[in-house]
């Protein structure tokens, strides 16, 4: 069995490039069939890094996912259109502001039965499979796009922390719509989906309102300077109660567990040098012995001593 | 490749929040250095946002039971591993995009089935899934060659039928098949077990044995061998009768054709604490040769795999010598086109 490979860069490297030489070629003089063609090599562009409706195996999904491409792109069309006439000139039209256009569109045309349709093609897949996989994030990518979910209990939050209350519930929220797509029933909530949506919501984000104590300072927050992680020492690590406990030996496990192919080479030997912070090769050199051989030695024994590590720490 | 790009992929992303932040830093914080702190916080939100991807994708998740989201296991080892139930062990290694590729510590490549690259942004507020790739030995793989995430599903399960085997992860395996375990210490003693027989003249003869007085050896390695095996002499039939010797038979359907197998397993003991195995497999009656395509494999007390081999066409014999203690048990585990066999032995 083949995989599909991540990355096809060339195309999308060239997207701007290939945005302006159309732009170049639209002009005003122009008869306006002539036009509406590269209009439309414009929207076929733009849409290849749409949100959704996104290609699987190489094609886009029949029924309600190929209904809403159509949609967008004669909407894009539109838009496009309407610019080019009332401006007599496209300088303001932008791969950006195309790109916004693009999203705007997406959003007019997932309304609800947009996106009950899109749960119910998702149902309709053999759970577990790639293609189920595909839809179902399909599915909360649009739901997230559209202006369909409601924002519930403001009024319970600071302002400060009500995005981030919200961001958590969604997260969940979205998660159970997933696991439980198959419990959707369409008939119910007056025909409207994202009534179900937006019931979990609720209930998630009043959740959070007890998970998290508001008085509390948030300390946990990934502090606002990038790459810097939010770090407070507890007076004694868990490095250093693992490292004296192995050194300790109290029930002489870890002087016996030894490399079958050198019995000279304990687990404590391994794991003292380890937790002191030696690199596998220096520690292969300290010990006279092969890195990959020695880590897979302290892997598989770490997994062994497990439940004895948890204990003490 | 340019950052832009991987950035412009519609990759899974999967938003950062409160409760992975938290979890993170609760971690993080019992670290003795910032820098271990670090690993553990990236590797933390690594295996969430991974578990809440696939939870999304109805796969079973048990974090739990996930040894990166184990305390110990985080301190002792550079991990982020989350466990799959039906499945097996992923890692999920944190990325960074400028880096280019995914780099796999030497202490993460024995136990996970697969690896895969999460890039975790420089705010921490989102993590996109990149890709994988299957259990190497490698130690950087540019992210260019990883398969797409959206495969995930499909190699699973592929996975999965390969292995014939439901993964059961070594701290929560259940062993209550303790009695079927044969005894082999037993065997010194001359207790008898049903099923493994005591190996004899008759036996041989019966199976047609190529048991010669000085044999070959014929071992080759492949996939995740993770340690040297003992290099004791290739045991002969002089040492299989000195010693106590059991024999077993198999009967395997390989490609279509029926073969039987014999498996012999001779232990002998070195001091209190200490026994020497060896576990030979041979071709019986007409056969000359092993099936090829059998995968075998020694499995500890762990259930992880310690050593393997694919048999090939030129496998007339293939043989395994082991160490182990007294109380340990290990596995002896055949996977061919339609079945898998175990035995599972206690010293």
């Amino acid at each position: 069995m083949s995989f599909v490979k991540v990355f096809d860069t060339k195309d999308y490297q060239k997207q701007p490039q290939l945005f302006q030489k159309l732009k170049l070629k639209l002009k005003s003089n122009q008869p306006k069939r002539k036009q509406d063609l590269i209009i439309n090599q414009i929207v076929d562009l733009t849409l290849k890094s749409r949100p959704l409706c996104r290609l699987y195996q190489g094609q886009i999904l029949d029924g309600i996912h190929k209904k809403i491409y159509t949609e967008v792109h004669n909407l894009v069309q539109e838009e496009i259109r309407n610019i080019v006439d009332k401006e007599k000139s496209i300088n303001v039209l932008t791969f950006e502001t195309v790109n916004q256009l693009q999203l705007k569109c997406f959003q007019d045309s997932l309304n609800d039965y947009s996106l009950k349709q899109l749960a119910l093609y998702a149902q309709k897949q053999p759970p577990k499979s790639s293609l189920r996989n595909h839809c179902l994030n399909e599915l909360v990518k649009a739901i997230q796009i559209s202006k369909k979910l409601c924002k519930p209990h403001r009024e319970l939050f600071n302002s400060q922390f009500y995005p981030l209350i919200y961001e958590e519930a969604m997260g969940a929220t979205m998660t159970y719509i997933c696991i439980n797509i198959d419990k959707y029933d369409p008939s119910r909530s007056q025909g409207k989906f994202m009534s179900w949506v937006n019931f979990k919501l609720n209930k998630f984000v009043l959740d959070c309102r007890r998970k998290f104590d508001l008085s509390s300072s948030f300390d946990f927050l990934p502090l606002s300077d990038f790459d810097m992680i939010p770090y407070q020492p507890k007076p004694i690590s868990s490095g250093e109660k693992l490292y004296n406990f192995i050194q300790q030996d109290p029930d002489q496990k870890f002087k016996k567990t030894y490399l079958p192919s050198n019995r000279q080479i304990t687990f404590q030997d391994v794991a003292i040098q380890r937790l002191s912070g030696y690199t596998w090769k220096e520690i292969a050199q300290n010990l006279d012995s092969n890195p990959s051989v020695l880590s897979a030695f302290y892997q598989r024994s770490c997994h062994k001593f497990k439940q004895l590590l948890d204990k003490e720490i | 490749m340019p950052l832009s790009n991987i950035y412009s992929q519609n990759l899974p992303k999967i938003s950062l929040t409160l409760s992975m932040w938290k979890k993170a830093k609760d971690f993080a914080d019992r670290q003795a250095n910032y820098q271990k702190a670090q690993q553990v916080y990236l590797n933390t939100l690594a295996v969430l946002s991974v578990n809440q991807y696939l939870q999304r994708s109805g796969i079973q998740t048990d974090l739990k039971n996930s040894n990166g989201y184990n305390l110990a296991m985080q301190t002792m080892l550079d991990n982020a591993e989350l466990y799959l139930p039906e499945y097996g062990v992923i890692s999920c290694r944190p990325t960074v995009l400028s880096d280019n590729f995914l780099i796999i510590p030497e202490e993460t490549k024995t136990t996970a089935i697969m690896q895969l690259a999460v890039i975790i942004s420089s705010d921490f507020c989102s993590a996109k899934l990149v890709g994988f790739i299957p259990q190497t030995e490698r130690d950087r793989i540019p992210l260019e060659e990883l398969t797409s995430i959206v495969q995930l599903p499909n190699f699973l399960e592929d996975y999965r039928s390969r292995a014939a085997v439901s993964y059961t992860q070594p701290e929560i395996a259940s062993y209550n098949q303790q009695e079927e375990k044969s005894k082999l210490n037993g065997w010194l003693s001359g207790n008898n077990q049903e099923k493994w027989s005591k190996l004899t003249e008759l036996v041989i003869q019966k199976l047609n044995l190529n048991l010669l007085d000085h044999s070959e050896r014929s071992l080759a390695f492949r996939g995740s061998i993770v340690e040297s095996i003992n290099t004791a002499e290739v045991m002969n039939r002089n040492d299989l009768f000195e010693g106590a010797s059991k024999i077993k038979v198999w009967k395997l359907n390989q490609q279509g054709q029926d073969y039987t197998i014999a498996i012999i397993v001779n232990i002998l003991p070195i001091s209190k604490e200490e026994v020497d195995i060896s576990i030979q497999f041979l071709p019986t009656g007409n056969h000359t040769h092993l099936p090829e395509g059998i995968i075998i494999k020694i499995l500890n007390d762990q259930q992880e795999t310690i050593l393997q081999i694919q048999t090939t066409v030129n496998n007339d014999k293939i043989e395994f010598c082991l160490s182990g203690q007294p109380q340990e048990t290990f596995t002896i585990q055949g996977v061919c086109d339609h079945q898998v066999k175990t035995e599972t032995l206690i010293i």
